[in-house]
């Protein structure tokens, strides 16, 4: 018995170095639009992703020029969509902006990012 | 972080699949009168009874622990904490409580403690009826502990109705690599304290009959995740998911060559009294058990992958088919 969970413990440790983890929801699209520069400000950032996340880990913040963070903090999920991220913002002044996002998905992974956009005058 | 996760995903693989499948030999292939033994023939079978519950109690005690270690990278993976904060209660709270992998988690560990009272009961209980169904129980929630290690995996996070298909097929893949991969230890084990010739290849017969229901349960249930979870050639070949899969279906190959060999020549050959057919089964069955651990481990990075059908491939050879 001993052995076998030698044998075990022998084979499972080649797998430390298996391929690293890769991400798993992904950026589908946004709005604002990944890069955009929009007219209006908008009253939500819209992030959906390729899988359904778990509210518990799943968060975004939007950033100013200066590295602020300007949202209202109340980053969740929609109640009928649980791949949609959305924040609320008060009303933006024109200039760039930034998005950074973790999330986690349903199958326990996490992946990050971030993305600009700019408000018009 | 990573190598942390693989490889207590590796150890509690192996142990739920060993629980289960040591029963499963128990119930089905070595004491096959066992829901109506009685004394005598207990008695007789006593000594594979006490290794059953000797290798079922060890199994159970490695797979708790390493489903806590698992849980431990898991919270610390989802919340990017240091693991020693990420054991505070805060976010294990948080784990448990509100992601579907902490539920599930919490499932399994109570599906563990409820396995662990019945081995108990089977270990003490006198002969009889009683302990034929704490048998059956526990066989009953080793598969539901193994079973339930689909909620953990990639068919849970699919998009419905084909979520139900995946989990469906994910179920059907672990309980037959589990009936198949845990029972040949005991096989192992079996081959070499043989008492006739006669009773160790009806043993023999009856497990390769077993075998070849698995391994058809494991292809049907392989290419439909395969389907799902690769959806290409391109994707088999150009994904780091896609070659892993690669690996585990060769594998898997050499484990049925080895499992055609036992049943149309050397199982044959051991029923026309042929003691050296013995040997060469016991040493086959020994390499399937090793090559078992193999696919295990390959599982075990398979799960924290990204699937090849949610990634850009990358064609890695020089010329493509035109």
């Amino acid at each position: 018995m001993r052995r076998s969970l030698v044998l075990m413990l022998a084979v499972t440790w080649p797998l430390a170095y298996a391929p690293q983890v890769h991400a798993h929801a992904f950026l589908d699209h946004a709005t604002p639009a990944v890069g955009s520069a929009v007219r209006g400000p908008p009253a939500q950032i819209k992030l959906w992703f390729t899988e359904r996340l778990e509210p518990a880990f799943s968060t975004m913040q939007v950033l100013d020029r200066s590295g602020k963070r300007i949202d209202k903090g109340d980053p969740h999920l929609d109640d009928s969509d649980a791949a949609l991220l959305l924040v609320s913002v008060p009303q933006l002044a024109p200039g760039p902006y930034r998005v950074t996002w973790r999330v986690l998905s349903v199958d326990a992974h996490v992946t990050e990012g971030d993305f600009t956009f700019d408000v018009a005058p | 972080m990573n190598a942390t996760i693989v490889a207590a995903r590796a150890v509690h693989f192996a142990s739920a699949i060993l629980l289960f499948g040591e029963m499963v030999f128990a119930l089905v292939i070595a004491n096959p009168s066992w829901r109506t033994a009685g004394p005598a023939l207990l008695g007789q079978s006593g000594m594979l009874h006490r290794r059953l519950m000797v290798v079922a109690g060890w199994s159970l005690a490695v797979s708790i622990l390493s489903s806590m270690v698992w849980l431990a990278g898991q919270a610390a993976a989802m919340s990017g904490v240091p693991l020693s904060q990420a054991l505070g209660s805060d976010t294990l709270g948080v784990v448990l409580a509100k992601t579907g992998f902490g539920r599930v988690w919490l499932l399994r560990f109570g599906m563990s403690i409820g396995l662990g009272g019945l081995l108990l009961a089977l270990w003490r209980a006198p002969a009889g009826a009683w302990k034929s169904r704490s048998a059956i129980g526990a066989i009953g929630v080793a598969a539901a502990y193994l079973g339930a290690l689909a909620w953990t995996g990639h068919a849970a996070a699919g998009k419905e109705p084909q979520r139900y298909l995946q989990l469906s097929s994910d179920l059907m893949h672990l309980l037959a690599a589990g009936a198949w991969l845990g029972g040949l230890p005991a096989l192992v084990s079996l081959l070499g304290r043989c008492e006739t010739l006669r009773s160790v290849s009806q043993a023999t017969r009856r497990f390769s009959m077993l075998g070849l229901i698995c391994v058809t349960a494991l292809l049907l249930s392989g290419i439909a995740n395969a389907w799902y979870l690769v959806g290409s050639v391109p994707a088999l070949v150009g994904t780091d998911y896609g070659r892993l899969l690669l690996a585990k279906v060769c594998v898997f190959v050499l484990m049925v060559s080895l499992a055609a060999v036992n049943r149309l020549s050397l199982t044959p050959r051991l029923e026309h009294g042929d003691s050296r057919a013995l040997s060469l089964l016991r040493r086959n069955a020994k390499v399937e058990f090793a090559a078992g651990f193999i696919v295990i481990g390959i599982v075990a990075a398979l799960g924290i992958t990204v699937p090849g059908a949610h990634q850009s491939t990358v064609w890695p050879f020089a010329h493509t088919l035109k």
